[in-house]
């Protein structure tokens, strides 16, 4: 028994002794019968080279080394996350991709490795992260070596999954990653896969935590089936729990009981201990299952509001000018100083002057603004504007632009889909208590017992999606054709006024409807005996004169003796 | 030591006995492409991934399968079971699995991008996986599908490429030792006119229609509402299905896979461009891969290397 | 004794050797009746020389290849050429809660593989890395055989695919040459491969890499002792298989050879594997240019910039200074021209910008011209009656 204990100690330290790793799961009933879920997998090492790696990833080392990367944050989200009802989650991504790094301060060619990264890990996530150009990424104002970009088209799907769970240790075989089961993951409201990676520097002495995280929302009243809002390991992600990860320090699942006191629910499972009178802890070894009976109450409870949340919608209407407006909702009882951080893309150029800020419908001066323009194909329009929210407020920040028309070759096979605005972002410090969960330390169980005065809070908005004018695509031929008709029936009389020679020739001429018919009837005459008879028969209506049979009329030129005959006859009598 | 002679001998270009004859291939890659968006191709996407799901459960890993899919059918917010594509309406075969890399995605499925990644001439920073890697003892599956005409295929709704624009690209790598044998599959329109212009050698062509004909597609699976399937894929990977690892079923049976009555449409083969017996050539040439292996006996003795 | 130049190969007649003896240096030991017939086999075997032509003619002739197997066989395990190579060394251990591996990978790397890649830093650069990965099972079930469990050739060629999806070695920008060190699970010790009734531990794979099984002793699965591998007895496989995958010679079939006990490679070793990336980065060369200006030649309305004109020059300028250098017997100058050829032409030949769609074809050309010419033609054409009446009055009346 004793040799057992020991074998499971080195089993748990790992084969070095410089990296370990820990798995976790924090499952949070919300408000409204909702589920959220967030698993952790966290690797520290001690070394910088990632040239060898026992628990860290291999591939992605090789892109950190490479690329000089000291911060790195990647999310892939689908859905929106409803701060209002849901309150903050432990990361706050938008919809579609998001990525943000910082290099190196050495670094010589920061863009250069930016745009060497993304396209490394779009190779790595299957995702469309080469498309991150100078014109949807941005540098902070403050930071040299930090490039942001997000890509809100950006679908999530099994693809995404696939290679992020072959970055974990136990791959999907063992321990809380065998709850990830793609059907069930994208079948979420909200789900989102992230992978960030920093540094943990204290006094000069540097420890790497990559973290991989899922953000998954349930909607507890489409799984359970029952009307109610009960939910379960199994109705969530479709299996229970057979086997722990061997290579994990700890795995654990924590459980947030706090919504018990205003709809008390039955779980299943005796927790092992109970952390802040509020958290559920269980240790994972062996088979594991929970499930809750949670009645649907009468009366729903709101839970507390957060104290910062925002809005983001555009105004106006048609398809020339459009305003962009977000509002920001200060709940606290005393005032918060927020950045909010817009990026615009270069289609839709906003007009500075147009900038207004508000709060509870007055006109307020931010404490500070960075605008940098954007220009056509080549960069965003960046607007950080810092801002004091009174207590209480609402602040709105809106900004007019214009809709422009792209080049031919920009707009996308789907244009009449769409386009899409990314997030803007709104970063604040609030009082630790003021939420109840907080995520910036390493691992969730850290978290949990922290204690401190100040929490930074990352929110992102909306994305939105606008129509750009856009063109009729079979254009180019219908122009070719268009064209070309134009000139044809252009070059029709210039070559015939520039070829044919004028001359006269007499007619009869026979007013009205007569006249008509009598054309008809000679050219009718042309058809139907052209064949039939001699070309020399009635046909040959006009003579074709030799010059010599011609003489001068002072105002018609040269005309047929014949005709100067019956003229000079005219002018006799 | 009686005498010492000094040797400044170099490369002897004595061409000692050189024979002619076909040397194997030593890798297998495929390039499996769906050229269509938007949700009522589904069928398209769910024929790219049926054949993505035979070459890999036959051995081609996923570093060596280019797959570019136009669209997301998978996670579509219209596709009532999320994560999954099915070739049937029966549900039974989730061609899509829950192992799946796609490398070329939405936006990326370009004409340029095909002809770039074809030709090796993809801009610097792109990652390895997205890479056609291959050397002259390469064998490619090339599975083109889509919406096509005479001698075009359509990506994405707003561009072609060209019969003669593929043959040319297939040249190019010809020239550049790029393979070995191709085997060019296409499910389209009056398919067999995109292989019509080949002038490359080691060619096998193979389309789901002649030039005239429509490809038509096999059943509408109601809780999807839209067509799920092509019909020549669907008994293609009827086919396919069949066929394990080691067994030994030639690419001759493989091309009679869907007569007319199962097709409707003709199923067009070109074989003047290559120069095997198909009868010999074993469907896991192109749809499988085996890496030659060879047990190392004879060991290096290192045992005094400095430390 | 005159310190023999690189690329030159001294010849010693000495009574102290019975047979041709091939030394550590640039020296080659015989004894003085040796047959001058044998004598020179033996030299073109040691030089390569049917290797290198087999080289260079199958590139040139796809298809074409010499009589001799072996050198076939070689030719087609050497890995591609590049100028920069990952080396991968994986180690994997499948059930890790039974099995403890105390093993580090970088100190034996460090001390056998790196002073041989020192030796190679003219031909490429190679970077060496290692991880660990867990939990991956044997795809193939191994039989038992008395008190062994084998795994035949045929089915341990099924074991790489599976293994390598997990590898991910396809972010790196270089190519990889991987290792993997398979940790036999507790319930197949000991585990070999088999062929002909031969057992070994190492396999490998042409171009790829090789793989090794690892068998832990029983003790540490039953009494969760942590298992210590030997160093030595995992990089011997390794070394042995890095040395086919570059195109190492190896002479041992046809002369005996002066023991070394090392990693490192021979003099007249590293002299031919020059020769060897000489021929083939040159023949490389060749072949992407003349396809190169083929494809200029066939699409006339390519556009050629000035950084792609600029490498093929250079390109040029060095393929005809490698044969300059090779003439004048000057190995190491030679071998970096034909890299800097090799480089410049693979750069020009998958420039991005040789491809701006620039296809034309002839029905689009119908489509634009036909709107224009057609109704122009119109007008044109009814005036060739107005010609014909003028030439017939002009004439004949």
């Amino acid at each position: 028994m004793n040799a057992k204990c020991l074998g499971f100690l080195f089993v748990f330290i790992g084969p070095a002794y410089s990296e370990t790793y820990s798995e976790e799961l924090f499952i949070k009933p919300l408000a409204t019968g909702y589920v959220y879920s967030f698993f952790q997998f966290t690797v520290i090492r001690e070394d910088d080279s990632f040239k060898h790696s026992t628990l860290f990833p291999h591939s992605l080392g090789d892109i950190i080394d490479r690329f000089h990367v000291a911060e790195l944050n990647v999310d892939l989200t689908s859905g929106l996350w409803r701060h209002k009802s849901w309150g903050y989650p432990a990361v706050d991504a938008p919809s579609g991709a998001e990525i943000s790094a910082r290099f190196h301060n050495d670094t010589q060619d920061v863009d250069k490795n930016w745009y060497g990264l993304t396209n490394a890990l779009s190779g790595l996530l299957c995702t469309s992260l080469n498309f991150i150009n100078s014109a949807n990424s941005y540098e902070s104002s403050s930071d040299r070596v930090y490039r942001y970009s997000n890509l809100p088209r950006e679908n999530v799907c099994t693809e995404n999954l696939t290679p992020w769970k072959k970055l974990l240790p136990c791959d999907s075989t063992r321990g809380l990653s065998s709850l990830l089961n793609s059907g069930r993951v994208h079948n979420a409201n909200y789900h989102s896969l992230g992978i960030h990676f920093r540094p943990l520097c204290l006094a000069g002495k540097c420890k790497y935590e990559l973290r991989q995280t899922v953000s998954l929302v349930y909607d507890s009243v489409f799984i359970s089936f029952n009307n109610n809002y009960d939910w379960s390991l199994r109705k969530m992600f479709g299996t229970g729990l057979f086997k722990t990860c061997p290579l994990a320090d700890y795995s654990k699942i924590y459980l947030d009981t706090s919504s018990n006191s205003s709809v008390p629910y039955l779980i299943s499972q005796e927790p092992d201990y109970m952390l802040k009178n509020n958290i559920a802890v269980y240790n994972l070894n062996g088979i594991f299952h929970l499930s809750a009976i949670v009645p649907r109450p009468k009366i729903v409870v709101s839970e507390l509001r957060p104290l910062l949340y925002t809005d983001r919608f555009i105004t106006g209407f048609g398809q020339e000018y459009g305003g962009l407006v977000t509002r920001i909702y200060n709940d606290h009882k005393s005032s918060i100083i927020a950045t909010v951080i817009e990026n615009i893309p270069w289609f839709l150029p906003i007009y500075y002057h147009t900038l207004k800020v508000t709060s509870n419908g007055v006109r307020v001066t931010p404490k500070a603004l960075i605008y940098k323009p954007g220009k056509g194909r080549v960069r965003i329009y960046y607007l950080e504007i810092v801002l004091e929210l009174a207590p209480r407020s609402v602040t709105e920040i809106s900004v007019q632009f214009d809709y422009v028309f792209l080049k031919w070759q920009e707009y996308p096979p789907d244009a009449n889909h769409g386009f899409y605005i990314g997030s803007a972002i709104v970063k604040a410090t609030i009082p630790r208590h003021a939420t109840s969960l907080t995520f910036d330390k390493s691992l969730i169980v850290d978290n949990l017992n922290s204690t401190g005065s100040d929490y930074l809070i990352c929110l992102k908005t909306e994305n939105f999606i606008i129509t750009l004018p856009t063109p009729d695509f079979s254009m180019p031929y219908n122009v070719i054709c268009l064209a070309c008709t134009v000139v044809a029936l252009a070059f029709g009389p210039i070559h015939n006024i520039t070829t044919k020679r004028l001359k006269l020739t007499t007619a009869k001429y026979v007013p009205g409807l007569a006249s008509v018919a009598q054309k008809l009837y000679v050219w009718l005459e042309n058809i139907f005996w052209s064949k039939k008879k001699n070309k020399t028969g009635k046909a040959a209506v006009v003579k074709v004169f030799v010059p010599e049979e011609l003489s001068y009329h002072p105002t018609l030129g040269h005309v047929s003796e014949e005709f100067m005959k019956d003229k000079v006859d005219y002018i006799a009598s | 030591m009686k005498s010492y002679f000094l040797l400044s001998f170099l490369v002897c270009a004595n061409f000692l006995n050189i024979n002619v004859c076909q040397a194997n291939h030593s890798n297998n890659w495929a390039v499996l492409v769906d050229t269509s968006r938007f949700w009522f191709n589904y069928r398209h996407v769910a024929n790219v991934l049926s054949i993505y799901r035979s070459v890999k459960r036959l051995g081609i890993p996923d570093s060596q399968i280019i797959l570019m899919v136009a669209d997301d059918m998978a996670c579509n917010p219209r596709n009532p079971s999320p994560a999954t594509v099915f070739n049937n309406a029966d549900q039974q075969l989730n061609v899509y699995g829950d192992d799946v890399e796609v490398d070329f995605r939405g936006y990326e499925v370009t004409v340029e991008n095909f002809v770039r990644l074809l030709t090796g001439r993809l801009p610097p920073d792109t990652p390895r996986s997205k890479q056609l890697l291959t050397d002259e003892g390469s064998n490619i599956l090339i599975y083109l599908t889509g919406h096509g005409g005479d001698g075009f295929l359509k990506f994405q709704d707003s561009e072609e490429v060209t019969s003669q624009e593929l043959a040319d690209a297939l040249e190019q790598m010809w020239q550049k030792r790029r393979y070995h044998e191709i085997f060019f599959m296409i499910d389209t329109c009056q398919a067999s006119s995109m292989y019509e212009k080949f002038y490359s050698p080691n060619i096998l062509a193979m389309a789901s229609s002649l030039v005239g004909e429509d490809s038509l597609s096999h059943h509408v699976d109601p809780a999807i509402g839209v067509y799920i399937i092509d019909r020549y894929t669907f008994y293609a990977l009827k086919f396919l299905e069949n066929v394990k690892l080691k067994s030994r079923i030639s690419m001759k049976s493989f091309l009679g896979v869907c007569p007319k009555q199962d097709c409707i449409s003709t199923v067009g083969v070109r074989i003047d461009l290559f120069h095997r017996d198909l009868a010999k050539v074993p469907i896991t040439d192109f749809f499988g891969s085996v890496r030659p292996v060879e047990l190392t006996f004879d060991f290096l003795d290192i045992s005094n290397t400095p430390l | 004794m005159v310190l023999t130049p690189l690329g030159s190969l001294q010849l010693i007649e000495t009574t102290s050797v019975d047979d041709i003896i091939a030394g550590i240096g640039r020296n080659i030991y015989f004894p003085p009746n040796t047959d001058i017939k044998l004598l020179m086999d033996s030299l073109k075997r040691l030089l390569q020389t049917d290797a290198l032509s087999d080289s260079m003619i199958s590139m040139l002739n796809p298809g074409n290849h010499s009589d001799d197997q072996q050198v076939v066989t070689e030719r087609q395990r050497r890995v591609r050429p590049s100028s920069d190579y990952n080396v991968l060394l994986t180690v994997v251990n499948p059930e890790p809660e039974k099995l403890h591996v105390s093993w580090k990978p970088e100190i034996p790397l460090n001390r056998y593989l790196q002073p041989l890649l020192d030796q190679l830093k003219l031909i490429s650069n190679f970077s060496v890395q290692s991880q660990w990965l867990y939990l991956i099972d044997l795809v193939q079930k191994p039989p038992k055989l008395n008190t062994t469990f084998v795994l035949d050739k045929n089915h341990a060629q099924y074991i790489i695919t599976p293994l390598e999806k997990k590898l991910g070695s396809g972010v790196s920008r270089n190519p990889c040459i991987h290792f993997v060190v398979y940790v036999t699970p507790c319930s197949y010790i000991p585990l070999y491969f088999h062929e002909n009734n031969q057992l070994t531990t190492a396999m490998m794979s042409a171009r790829w890499g090789g793989v090794q099984i690892l068998n832990a002793n029983e003790m540490s699965c039953n009494e969760s002792v942590s298992f210590i591998p030997d160093d030595l007895s995992i990089m011997t496989p390794i070394i042995t298989q890095f040395h086919s995958l570059i195109g190492v010679p190896n002479m041992s079939n046809y002369m005996s050879l002066m023991p070394l006990k090392s990693s490192t490679l021979r003099k007249w070793q590293l002299d031919s594997m020059y020769r060897l990336k000489i021929i083939e980065q040159y023949t490389n060369t060749r072949i992407t240019l003349t396809s190169l200006s083929r494809l200029l030649g066939e699409i006339s309305n390519i556009v050629i910039i000035e950084e792609v004109g600029k490498a093929v020059t250079e390109s040029v300028e060095a393929a005809i200074k490698v044969l300059q250098c090779i003439e004048k017997g000057q190995l190491e100058e030679a071998l970096e021209y034909s890299k800097i050829a090799f480089e410049t032409s693979e750069f020009a030949f998958t420039h991005p910008s040789l491809l701006a769609l620039l296809y034309f074809p002839d029905d689009q050309k119908y489509a634009v011209y036909i709107p224009l010419f057609l109704p122009v033609m119109i007008p044109v054409l009814m005036s060739l009656k107005g010609v014909k009446n003028w030439i017939q009055l002009k004439y004949k009346i």
